[in-house]
């Protein structure tokens, strides 16, 4: 294969699709095993599949698929009955599918054992369709150039009215697939300007491809041997044809023509009968032809880069802050003329803005499409009963959130399925359905996105979570109920006696909790004995975009986040306290940690007009001491690259309407290794 | 002058592929589409010379299309694009008009022979 390197992205881009849309329709298949529609969609998948990775030279997937794509066909011309045995051997076959793509992907080409699973997939198939394969090699069927009499009786007549008579031999080329249909396509070119009296091998065994490479043909036409030729060699994959003119003295003599009318009579009636038959088929063409002409619109789409759309949107806030610029410097020069004109730049930039914002949005989808597969599994795993109910997949965010949003949910999901929902037995016994429920909801609130996983199962107990609590040294005696449901976002926090093969790997929910902190968002938890425990994600829209607080420290000015700040308050002299060695701030009766920015920065700070910014990390206050507060502004984050981007106290940098760059604090930076002291 | 082709097939994957054999070896890609119905439109702008047509397509297949394009140009040159096992597909194909078939995974050679022969 040339240069197919280049088709690797778009190959598994793609399969990546064809693989998920094969997953979501069967899980559809399992619901309605009676729906073609979908049969035909899975085909479809398959179908693509295979041919996408025989093309690339991925032997043992396209092995696969085509067996899957066989098994499928059954099933859509309604020979088997799907049932959900079938749906499983083909979930396996998708499973085994995805670990061949995943090694693939990262260039590992390991030895599979795809036998046992092609053998499911045989046995799913009507013992005679496998017995089929067996029997393809039938002999040759009687001499080849034998000419029957009633034949010989035709040929004769035909050549009275001027026709040629052709023995015609064909050779296909070497592996040449489809025979049949090859054949076929002679036979077919060849009858628009003649008729065919005989072919060998028969008719049938010629369209199914039972000959080696060799086939031929006795036919009738009035064109010449060399336009024939031509005609032939004009199919593909055609090798070989050879030609030879049938004459009279040739043709068996056992009747003499004039005792024999009758015969030849006959042969004329056989021919139009099949001119007859001919006739029909064109019939049904048309008919078929009628058919085919509701014609569907498709909504189009491309492709683009990730990188390109970043650059569009670096391009699209640089002409924003230029604007700004420009809209200063008219008030300046108080020329009235350039302002309509500034109007309108001002407009069309919002609106570029506003436009690559959304092209950067993805549907949640992306990540909850995985999870019925998931709970379904889960649920047969743990041989529990579970509902899934997905709302508001099509709600959308930053295409840089919900790639990152897979892992967190999928933790909650499996806690859902493991830890939440009991077992039927557990549940009856409670008097409750069988059937647990576990829910993903999606939706947009403000700019930000809301995302709720809930179960209906057994929900945190507090008292169990106190004791696990106190078992690990954390204060929580004197902790309400829901303090204590907070508890399990901690570190190395685990109320889960057994490690069960689904959760309890050791990806706590702490580390969920970073995730999403990381993300610029927060998860809080909700939850009630016996009756299910409910997790919130709230979610910014973009991290592109943000809303900032500036400050000044010292002489510079910074950016902080919005979204983590909870309060701002005047730092009044004597407010900041000193305790276990380090300075506090009390607020709400809580003591909590201050971090003096401009130490951390190393920047002297004029000690006039301060404030203290309180800010919420993982669950936990801290109070940052600034000087003076500018406002509130939107800034778009620019990352810091090269030897900059090692500051870990900095997110990013931003620029501002006067063409000043200011840098972003990345506050969690800054707080961490305060107040580890007290908590 | 350089054929005027149009591709049609339902995996982007399929169309680059395919189009980079075709463009290798002196063929115009005029036009791609990505389903039945897309190619119908398309062939009535594009006019192009010579159709290679994949057989399951999405919205509406191969053999639909191949038809709508044949009603509206008998003398269309259509090749078709199948994969093993489909060749009851490929014989309606056939008999609805199409002038030849290439069979999955595309060898270029064979590929080049064909439409070599259809643009005779």
């Amino acid at each position: 294969m040339d240069d197919i390197q280049k088709y690797r992205d778009l190959f598994f881009e793609e399969t990546d699709e064809y693989l998920q849309s094969l997953n979501d329709n069967l899980l559809q298949l399992e619901k309605d095993t009676d729906s073609p529609g979908i049969i035909d969609e899975i085909f479809r998948s398959a179908h693509t599949l295979k041919g996408m990775a025989a093309t690339m030279g991925y032997t043992t997937m396209a092995e696969l698929t085509h067996s899957m794509e066989n098994v499928l066909e059954l099933f859509r011309s309604g020979k088997v009955k799907v049932t959900s045995n079938t749906v499983t051997v083909i979930f396996k076959c998708l499973d085994k599918l995805s670990e061949i793509v995943e090694d693939l992907r990262s260039e590992h080409y390991p030895d599979y054992d795809i036998k046992s699973l092609l053998y499911e997939l045989d046995a799913l198939a009507d013992p005679k369709m496998a017995a089929k394969d067996e029997v393809d090699s039938k002999p040759a069927l009687g001499k080849s150039d034998e000419i029957s009499d009633m034949d010989a009786d035709i040929i004769r007549s035909a050549l009275e009215k001027g026709y040629n008579a052709f023995s015609i031999a064909v050779k296909v080329v070497e592996n040449c697939m489809l025979k049949g249909a090859r054949a076929y396509l002679v036979v077919n070119k060849l009858e628009a300007q003649g008729d065919i009296l005989q072919t060998n091998p028969g008719v049938e065994d010629l369209e199914e491809g039972n000959f080696d490479r060799v086939f031929k043909m006795i036919f009738l036409t009035k064109e010449t041997k060399e336009n024939v030729r031509e005609m032939i060699e004009n199919v593909s994959e055609v090798e070989e044809v050879s030609i030879d003119e049938i004459t009279e003295e040739a043709l068996p003599d056992h009747y003499i023509m004039t005792e024999d009318a009758e015969v030849a009579e006959d042969g004329n009636n056989a021919n139009k009968n099949s001119k007859e038959i001919l006739d029909q088929k064109k019939n049904q063409n048309l008919r078929s032809e009628e058919k085919a002409t509701t014609i569907p619109t498709a909504t189009q789409s491309i492709r683009v880069d990730l990188s390109r759309l970043d650059n569009f949107m670096n391009l699209v806030s640089e002409l924003v802050i230029y604007r700004t610029r420009l809209e200063e410097l008219s008030s300046k020069q108080k020329s009235t003329e350039i302002d309509e004109p500034l109007e309108q730049v001002a407009r069309i930039t919002s609106d570029l803005q506003d436009l690559v914002l959304k092209i950067r949005m993805q549907p949640v989808n992306v990540v909850f499409n995985r999870f019925p597969r998931m709970i379904r599994d889960l649920s047969q795993e743990l041989n529990k009963e579970i509902d899934l109910i997905i709302k508001g997949e099509e709600t959308e965010l930053d295409r840089t959130v919900v790639s990152e949003l897979g892992e967190p949910l999928v933790h909650l999901m499996r806690n859902a399925a493991d830890h939440g929902i009991e077992s039927i037995a557990e549940r009856v016994a409670k008097g409750k359905e069988p059937k647990g429920t576990i829910r993903l909801e999606a939706y947009q609130e403000g700019n930000k996105v809301v995302i709720k996983v809930s179960d209906d199962g057994k929900g945190l107990n507090p008292e169990t979570i106190r004791e696990s609590a106190v078992k690990k040294g954390i204060p929580a005696e004197d902790l309400d109920k829901n303090e204590l449901i907070q508890l399990i976002f901690n570190q190395g926090f685990s109320t889960n006696q057994e490690v069960t093969n689904i959760s309890g790997r050791g990806v706590g929910m702490d580390v969920v909790r970073q995730k999403i902190s990381s993300l610029g968002g927060s998860i809080e938890v909700m939850s009630e004995v016996d009756k299910g425990t409910q997790f919130v994600i709230k979610l910014p829209l973009t991290l592109s975009i943000i809303q900032a607080l500036m400050v000044h420290v010292g002489t510079e000015t910074f950016a902080l986040p919005l979204g983590i700040i909870e309060k701002v308050v005047n730092a009044k002299p004597g407010d900041i306290k000193e305790s276990h060695n380090e300075e506090v701030y009390v607020y709400r009766e809580k003591v909590i940690p201050v971090v003096r920015v401009n130490e951390k920065l190393g920047i002297e700070s004029r000690e006039e007009n301060q404030h203290i910014i309180l800010v919420m990390i993982g669950g936990k206050h801290y109070g940052l001491l600034v000087d003076d507060l500018i406002g509130q502004q939107e800034i778009v984050i620019k990352k810091l690259s090269g030897s900059l981007g090692n500051m870990k106290e900095y997110l990013g940098a931003t620029i501002l309407g006067n063409g000043d760059i200011t840098l972003i604090l990345d506050v969690g930076n800054l707080c961490s290794g305060k107040g580890e002291n007290f908590e | 002058m350089a054929k005027r082709v149009m591709i049609v097939d339902d995996a982007i994957f399929m169309r680059m592929k395919l189009k980079d054999i075709l463009e290798k070896n002196g063929y115009e890609v005029v036009a791609e589409a990505q389903n039945g119905a897309e190619a119908i439109e398309k062939y009535k702008t594009d006019k192009p010379e010579i159709v290679t047509m994949d057989i399951t397509m999405p919205e509406m297949d191969g053999i639909a299309a191949l038809k709508g394009i044949k009603q509206i140009d008998p003398g269309a040159k259509v090749i078709m694009c199948s994969a093993m096992g489909q060749q009851a597909m490929v014989m309606e194909a056939i008999q609805s008009g199409a002038v030849d078939f290439i069979v999955k995974p595309f060898e270029t050679d064979r590929v080049l022979d064909s439409l070599g022969k259809a643009s005779k």
